[in-house]
């Protein structure tokens, strides 16, 4: 009873913010558009852009400026979600945001990286939204030369600590940083959600990003085997430190296969292999986002007065934009439409 | 009053000079010159150089100095110096030896410290560590994994791999420990270990017994050294405070001599193939410490002293030093004077004048009976205490304060407690010839203030006639010719305003007319008297010298108006006086004839008595210096430094 008062009216805003995404038909039209404006003047017309969009000029837009702009759509039906939500719906937002500033400390740290001269990150999609729902000071944290420099000015953050432990290890790269962040998050996620959530939140929260973790454990699994024919031990060192469906024994013995065969052998016998019949090892991939987008939509039709339909919307929306941002690409550089849809659908 | 100085010249044998610096000049404050150069017209001088043998002691002694807690509350014993010398050498030998035993400690310390921190982490193993880093075919590696390593360590790899690791100690972040592999498949499994994460940690091989005993061995002996510095420590606080006295003696007593031996920087030596090398010394005391001065050398057969009365010659650098000498009750007021340059030599002290108009005006601005009393208390009381010249001054102001006060009948801002002797600042009104009505007090006010300027226009001929200054004594306009004229115009408008016939035309262009023509033509005329070759200025010749003089005649005749204006000032604040403490009342409301709100009277009381105190007290200084000093004082005089301060006997 609790859930529906609680949830009432932020799942009928979500259901209506929901209905003005953007389709998979309307995506099949966008593709046959003849150019890039075409195709931000198509996307001015959908309820969704029409308000925001309004006073830009089609005609002079570049491809990378109508990326940021969906980016900062993203943020916007964030803003509105977080706006409408109480304060235990906010826990799960807050939460949920670090995801956002990773990603922008991300970017950042492959610019630090990026030896070339590259222009600092552009943080205007970011700025407005992370005055609200962060501490992060994008704009010092830009100006950065060094990680040395980059990781002392995160200093008090809760992110300098594991960004700090690696910077002990000897030759870091790009990837530890992006991993440790990526871990501290899994791990800050699993470890509080018993804490801020209880009853059917924690439930979903649980299976959501419990299936979550054990496919991208999966994923990671058998792309450092097939791709980079990677050591046990080193691939063990990548896992996620979080089980939940996938045992301990199935994960050593998958690690531990020699061929390919092997591999799909052993993951038939797992909670995914049979879950997902059709699924096989080689295209975990592919289907990542199709299982993890399956999850959530199914959580969320069980349950709409949920948190699971929260996580739902900000998926599809983020999801949304990956595939406007691939269908317009594909419009810029004149992909084939049924080649196009293929991408998109692949995302 | 400015005391009267003699010039003293004193010479005796080069050997004989700390003997007369400490029998005779510690007894008198004598200001010396630098003789070198008072005495540069005598070629065969040279200066007495000799490396001051305290130096070292006294920096020695400094370094203890500043260690010791509160330095002030001991009094020093006299000492001699060969006493204090080594009393210091006893001092820093103790003292190295206190610091080098420290040292030895800090270096034991610093080598123990990093094994100690390593074996901590490893203290559960119970075997002996020089053993374990000596085996032959298994191989054996001290280090920490980062805890998150570990667990994904211990879940997949530990068991399928040969190798035993020994887990110590498990910080928050890493646990420590060691493993075991065999020498035969090392390699490979380090290679594991280092995709963990593990990393090494070298244990040097100067561990004894199983690594709880070296550890526990090792805690000892660092909690043993600390102890042993904390002892260390105290010991030496114990010995600074042991010795304090014998500190702050040596230090008194060398800085002392130390000073004393500087007199030789200031002496010239007589040059002389023989052995009879003579110091001279020269400077100024005053007139009764020079005459005792002579009498206790009469019997000394090795000083000479010779006394000059006027200087025969008149460098600047001769010019007399100057000690103020004032009776107790104006001894305050020589702040301000000292703040506006001290008093030539021969010019007059003006501090008793300053003393006398400035309480007097003051009194005048603020009068209140409780409000001076309170400052006549109040800084009676910090003067006494603090010593603060400035407390004493107000004090004497508040004097007057309570003089006017009872003249005005004004007491804490009541005017009706008290009868006023003279008149209300606020109400007295008169009627004047051509200005009409006016307040009485603005204008006594300025009749006030014409007399004050001519009194100091007196004072500046005085000054001008003492260092025999032709135009200041005749032809400036606060020389002569401005005293008749300044003196003619107060004259006029005098008869003027009391009603009477003013003399002729004929008498006012003569007394007029001559002191500007008089003032017009200063350059010249003093060129003239003096005998120059030049009468008219060198620099500007013709008629840009009229133009010029034109124009500054002009200047001076503004000036004269506006410095007798400015005494306005007096009356004015006598009457603000009497306003604002009539808003306080009003406030109070005991205007009306209630009973007044005594709080708001009292804080009202402290706020116009602080801020017109201090708003008085400026406005009297400002006409002190700019109206009154800048007419006849200048203030260019040197200060009397006595070289030793007269020892307390």
């Amino acid at each position: 009873m609790g859930s529906i008062l609680s949830y009432s009216g932020l799942s009928t805003k979500i259901r209506a913010m929901q209905s003005k995404l953007i389709t998979e038909d309307q995506l099949a039209e966008i593709i046959r558009l003849s150019g890039v404006p075409q195709a931000a003047a198509y996307l001015k017309r959908t309820p969704a852009y029409a308000d925001t969009w309004a006073s830009v000029d089609e005609n002079n837009l570049h491809r990378g400026q109508i990326e940021k702009m969906l980016k900062a759509s993203i943020f916007r039906d964030f803003s509105k979600i977080y706006n409408f939500a109480n304060s235990r719906q906010r826990t799960f937002l807050d939460l949920y945001s670090r995801r956002y500033e990773i990603r922008v400390l991300k970017e950042m740290i492959t610019n630090l990286f990026d030896h070339r001269d590259t222009d600092p990150v552009d943080l205007s999609p970011y700025r407005e939204f992370f005055r609200r729902h962060s501490n992060l000071d994008l704009d010092a944290l830009n100006t950065c030369k060094t990680m040395p420099e980059f990781i002392n000015l995160l200093k008090g953050n809760e992110f300098y600590l594991p960004l700090s432990h690696i910077q002990d290890h000897e030759n870091a790269l790009l990837f530890d940083y992006g991993m440790a962040l990526d871990l501290y998050y899994f791990t800050q996620i699993w470890n509080v959600r018993k804490k801020l959530f209880s009853g059917n939140d924690l439930k979903q929260i649980t299976t959501a990003y419990g299936e979550k973790f054990d496919l991208l454990n999966l994923q990671f699994i058998q792309r450092s085997k097939q791709c980079f024919h990677m050591q046990p031990a080193d691939i063990y060192a990548l896992l996620i430190p979080i089980n939940y469906k996938l045992k301990k024994e199935e994960t050593r013995s998958l690690v531990e296969t020699s061929s390919a065969d092997e591999f799909n052998a052993v993951f038939r016998r797992t909670y995914y292999g049979k879950k997902y019949t059709k699924l096989s090892a080689a295209s975990l991939e592919e289907f990542y986002n199709y299982i993890l987008r399956n999850i959530l939509e199914k959580e969320s039709r069980r349950d709409p007065y949920s948190v699971a339909t929260l996580y739902s919307y900000l998926y599809h929306k983020e999801h949304e934009v990956n595939r406007l941002t691939i269908a317009i690409e594909c419009v810029r550089y004149g992909v084939e439409p049924d080649d196009a849809m293929r991408y998109i659908r692949s995302n | 009053m400015i005391e009267k100085m003699k010039f003293l010249s004193i010479t005796g044998p080069k050997t004989d000079i700390d003997r007369v610096v400490n029998t005779y000049l510690s007894k008198y404050e004598i200001h010396l010159e630098n003789a070198l150069s008072e005495l540069s017209e005598v070629a065969a001088l040279s200066p007495f150089l000799e490396i001051n043998p305290y130096k070292e002691s006294i920096s020695a002694v400094d370094r203890f100095y500043e260690e010791l807690e509160n330095p002030q509350n001991i009094t020093p014993v006299s000492m001699t110096a060969e006493q204090a010398i080594s009393t210091i050498q006893n001092l820093q030998a103790r003292a190295d030896e206190l610091t080098s035993t420290r040292k030895r400690l800090e270096d034991e310390h610093a080598s123990l410290i990093e094994p100690l921190k390593i074996i901590r982490h490893f203290r559960n193993i119970n075997f002996k560590i020089s053993d374990l880093l000596k085996f032959q075919y298994i191989q054996c590696r001290f280090g920490r994994i980062e805890k998150e390593y570990f667990q994904k360590f211990e879940k997949y790899i530990y068991h399928s791999l040969d190798t035993i690791f020994i887990k110590c100690e498990e910080g928050e972040r890493y646990v420590y420990g060691v493993y075991f592999i065999p020498a035969k498949e090392a390699s490979k499994i380090h290679a594991v270990y280092a995709s963990m994460h593990f990393e090494q940690i070298y244990l040097p091989d100067q561990y004894h017994g199983t690594a709880a005993e070296a550890c526990e061995s090792l805690e000892k002996r660092h909690s043993e050294i600390h102890a042993e510095l904390a002892a260390c420590k105290e010991a030496q606080q114990k010995f600074l405070q042991d010795s304090a006295r014998d500190i702050i003696s040596a230090k008194a007593a060398l800085e002392q001599y130390s000073t004393r031996f500087d007199v030789r920087r200031l002496a010239a030596c007589t040059k002389s193939k023989t052995d009879d090398v003579f110091y001279i010394l020269c400077g100024w005391m005053s007139e009764k410490d020079a005459a005792a001065f002579q009498k206790d050398i009469a019997n000394d057969v090795s000083v000479f002293c010779l006394m000059g009365d006027d200087m025969p010659d008149t460098k600047a650098s001769m010019q007399p030093p100057t000690r103020l000498k004032n009776p107790k009750l104006f001894k305050p007021f020589e702040m301000y004077v000292k703040m506006y340059g001290l008093p030539a030599y021969n010019e007059m002290d003006p501090t008793w004048f300053v003393a006398i108009t400035y309480s007097f005006i003051f009194g005048a601005m603020f009068g209140d009976v409780g409000q001076g009393l309170i400052l006549f208390l109040g800084g009676l009381f910090l003067y006494k205490t603090r010593k603060m010249d400035l407390a004493g001054i107000i004090s004497c102001a508040g004097v007057f304060s309570v003089f006017f006060g009872f003249m005005y009948g004004s007491f804490f801002g009541f005017e009706d407690v008290l009868k006023p002797i003279w008149l209300k600042p606020m109400n007295a009104m008169m009627n004047l010839p051509l200005v009409g009505r006016l307040n009485v007090v603005f204008v006594v006010a300025i009749a006030f203030g014409m007399g004050i300027i001519l009194i100091c226009m007196i004072f500046n001929i005085i000054n001008a006639i003492r260092s025999k200054d032709v135009e200041r004594t005749w032809f400036d306009s606060n020389a002569a010719a401005g005293l008749v004229f300044y003196g003619s115009v107060v004259a006029a408008i005098v008869l003027f305003m009391t009603g009477r016939k003013l003399p002729g035309t004929a008498i006012l262009i003569i007394m007029f007319g001559v002191p500007l023509l008089l003032m017009f033509l200063k350059e010249p005329l003093t060129n003239l008297v003096n005998k120059e070759k030049d009468i008219l200025p060198a620099d500007n010749k013709g008629p840009m010298f009229f133009v010029q003089s034109f124009f500054e005649l002009f200047e001076v005749l503004l000036s004269y108006l506006s410095n007798t204006l400015s005494f306005l000032r007096v009356g004015a604040f006598a009457v603000s006086h009497a306003a604002m403490m009539e808003v306080v009342l009003m406030l109070a409301g005991a205007a009306n004839g209630g009973s007044p709100n005594w709080i708001v009277i009292i804080l009202g009381n402290l706020f116009v008595s602080a801020m017109e105190g201090l708003i008085v007290g400026i406005q009297v200084l400002r006409l002190e210096y700019y109206e009154l000093f800048s007419r006849f004082y200048h203030g260019n005089g040197r200060e009397f430094r006595p070289f030793l301060k007269k020892t307390a006997e």
